[in-house]
């Protein structure tokens, strides 16, 4: 590895002490038994909340509770780095988008900081695209950035999430919400389970996530990976992301509009935020 | 009046034959959808389709439009044009500032050819401008100051001291009485400030 | 309302200097007076210790890794503490993507350089077998809301997730020379002092403590004082700018002391809950 003069180096390598658990030890640690009772179509509760960075123009945050903590900002509309948009034709706007792990979010040893994951945030991208009006912003750029706090599963979906209603947020214009859902199926094959944790996506043998724009019910983007299955497999695996987009988007209506109504109400609710955000993060 | 309705992007807010889209809006299949985050409004004018609209409490961000009065401050001139950096869309503040250019014969309606870039603007003044055009690939927005409304609002002199408008084209420094020539703006009141 | 905020954007020195004839700041606080500070420990259970400071506005998070790694060779019964500090562009739209710029090196070298000279924590404890294996505590800093006053933010959420790290128990195999961590098996660290830093800002030779991105961009000057719990100093750090006089940097000082007093109450309040749990 070259050296980063930008960076406190440390040592050259080093490893995660997970790895020198005796194995007797880690057989305790896993809980199989969870995996078998589990409902496939089950999503994690969701914890969602707009507008709680004060430099952005528009933020949110989203937990689940397998443990995954996503946070999204929305910059801009600015002007548009070099010139106006993609290749003379109309002024469209243009959407920047950026995924970021946090070096301490995985579990097992630490991911080296900074490490933008281009092929993420591609995806973030392609997914937010159809769901913006980009038509509105000739000649800016809107700034979208995700930075997942810590991975217990379905991390994409739970930055797409809280892409769309940092958007949203930020005042800018949309043709819908977007609410995503992670699915994968077990090694073992049998069915695929909706929003997995950490340690159901790491054993994994096949992965999709699916963003939707929930209430005009257009599929906006389809990451999907792993070994491959009979069409039928993964048409069903389809369904079940549907619906469970679907079942998510109340809950993502509603934090958004508990914030459009506390900055009606204004200034005596500020408090009320101030007290309640520490609690948001607490784990216990 | 009724508790006001929130509602968000993609909420269907009502058909094309209820209502005209306004602002915050997009219509899709004969509907009007909601583009914002905000409050629904619906306003009917003498008998006539209610205009449907979203509006958020924050001020949405704007961007310069064509037609739009945009302050903006001058970074830089030659003698073709002055380079400016539009703050301001209306009353509210850009977050970041956009490029923009007031080219020679956009300065002013009257004797076109007689203009002179340096004795309208200097960098650092402060221009109350309109956008005309929002430009090609290259370029960036076209302003123009050809009203009397348009111009020069805040300007320092030499001396670095704030100057006074004495007519539509001169300034002068209250403390050196030196005069300065500048594109003046008709003073809008909500510019005056001690 | 729009011509006063107009008048914010266009002439902000001005703006400010009027706030600060009345010897308040635009946004109610008094010159010496710190913004609300919360902390919240072990949010982050991948990280083996975490910590969410808020000051204000300003918010970072520390996560710390511990991991294994082989001892320098220069100095063998030594581990290694490894402080990063990262400005995303999720944090202030003044940062652009891409590595670290000139202001988070700038942060992260300050962390390393306190780090190292307070010995907040003995690099000798964290070295488990002399010359063979130690532990590297990976502290990475991430502001995600930058309002000003980066460093005091920073040094606030490293000591917390300091206090809040668990290390496993390692042992030795006898047979195989192998290390066996027992996860069922944790201590905290042994913190020897505790820094804390304090901010301040020049402007027209007035000292104005814990400034907004905002006031911080106005300033002619900075000062970061870090002093340990007994009121000694750890770190003066002073980049540039307008000039200081001897009596001014005293009453920095003194005020970091007592800033030190206000901070210890509140994280000594914090894990005696966490504890309580």
């Amino acid at each position: 590895m070259p050296l980063d003069h930008r960076r406190v180096p440390g040592p050259e390598e080093s490893q995660s002490p997970l790895l020198f658990v005796p194995s007797s030890a880690q057989d305790g640690e896993a809980p199989p038994a969870q995996e078998a009772s589990r409902d496939p179509t089950a999503l994690q509760p969701l914890f969602a909340r707009v507008g709680l960075l004060s430099q952005a123009k528009g933020s949110a945050y989203v937990e689940l509770d397998g443990g995954t903590k996503v946070l999204c900002a929305v910059a801009g509309p600015r002007e548009a780095a070099g010139g106006g948009g993609g290749g003379g034709g109309e002024p469209r706007g243009r959407l920047v988008c950026e995924f970021r792990r946090a070096p301490f979010s995985g579990r097992g040893a630490r991911s080296r900081p900074g490490e933008r994951e281009p092929e993420l945030s591609l995806a973030l991208q392609e997914a937010l695209e159809p769901a913006v009006r980009l038509a509105r912003y000739p000649r800016a750029q809107l700034e979208v950035s995700a930075l997942v706090l810590q991975d217990g599963g379905s991390a994409l979906a739970a930055a797409l999430c809280a892409a769309g209603l940092a958007l949203a947020d930020a005042g800018v214009e949309l043709y819908d919400l977007v609410a995503a859902c992670a699915l994968c199926r077990p090694p073992s094959g049998g069915e695929w389970l909706l929003q997995p944790r950490e340690a159901e996506e790491r054993a994994a043998a096949a992965r999709l996530t699916v963003a939707l724009l929930p209430s005009l019910n257009q599929v906006a983007g389809l990451l999907g990976s792993g070994q491959g299955g009979a069409p039928d497999s993964w048409a069903q695996a389809l369904r079940l992301a549907l619906d469970g987009c679907q079942r998510l988007y109340p809950l993502l209506r509603q934090s958004l509009l508990r914030a459009a109504k506390r900055a009606a109400t204004a200034e005596p609710s500020e408090e009320e935020d101030a007290a309640e955000a520490p609690a948001a993060t607490t784990g216990t | 009046m009724a508790p006001a309705r929130y509602c968000v992007p993609g909420e269907r807010l009502c058909s094309l034959e209820e209502g005209t889209p306004g602002s915050g809006t997009y219509t899709h299949h004969g509907f009007i959808f909601a583009s914002l985050a905000g409050c629904f409004m619906k306003k009917s004018e003498n008998g006539m389709l209610p205009v449907v609209s979203v509006m958020r409490d924050v001020d949405s961000q704007l961007l310069p439009d064509v037609g739009a009065t945009v302050t903006c401050k001058v970074c830089s001139i030659n003698s073709r044009f002055a380079k400016v950096h539009i703050l301001y869309v209306g009353s509210t503040p850009l977050k970041s500032p956009f490029r923009g250019t007031i080219r020679r014969e956009d300065i002013r309606a009257t004797e076109k050819d007689k203009v002179e870039v340096y004795k309208s603007f200097r960098p650092g003044d402060i221009v109350l401008a309109k956008v005309i055009s929002l430009g090609d690939v290259q370029s960036n927005y076209l302003l123009t100051t050809a009203e009397n409304e348009l111009g020069v609002v805040v300007a320092h002199s030499e001396a670095d001291v704030r100057m006074v408008p004495i007519s539509w084209c001169e300034m002068q420094c209250p403390s050196t009485h030196a005069k300065e020539l500048r594109k003046v703006a008709r003073v809008q009141p909500e510019f005056l400030q001690t | 309302m729009a011509a006063a905020g107009g008048f914010r954007t266009v002439e902000p020195l001005e703006y400010y200097r009027r706030f600060l004839k009345e010897n308040c700041r635009p946004d109610g606080r008094e010159l010496g007076e710190f913004r609300t500070t919360t902390v919240n420990v072990g949010s982050i259970t991948t990280a083996d210790g975490s910590a969410l400071v808020k000051l204000g506005n300003t918010t970072v998070i520390c996560g710390i890794k511990a991991e294994f790694a082989v001892p320098p060779v220069d100095s063998s019964n030594k581990g290694y503490i490894v402080p990063n500090v990262d400005l995303p562009l999720l944090c202030s739209s003044r940062f652009r993507p891409g590595p670290p710029g000139e202001e988070a090196q700038a942060a992260s070298q300050f962390m390393a350089d306190v780090i190292e000279n307070s010995q907040v924590v003995m690099k000798e404890d964290l070295c488990i077998v002399d010359g063979k294996l130690a532990w590297v505590l990976y502290c990475d800093m991430i502001c995600l809301d930058y309002d000003g006053n980066l460093l005091d933010a920073c040094m606030c959420a490293f000591l917390a997730a300091l206090k809040n790290v668990q290390l496993p128990a390692v042992s030795i195999n006898e047979e195989t020379g192998l290390a066996e961590v027992n996860l069922k098996e944790k201590t905290p660290l042994t913190i020897r002092k505790e820094p804390v830093a304090a901010s301040f800002i020049l402007f027209d030779s007035l000292l104005i403590v814990d400034p907004t991105a905002e006031e911080e961009d106005l300033a002619t000057g900075t000062v970061t004082i870090v002093t340990d719990e007994e009121g000694k100093l750890c770190a003066v750090h002073k980049p540039g700018g307008s000039t200081l006089t001897g009596a001014k940097l005293q009453d920095c000082i003194s005020r970091a002391v007592t800033r030190h007093k206000e901070v210890k109450k509140l994280l000594d309040k914090l894990i005696k809950s966490k504890k309580a749990k």
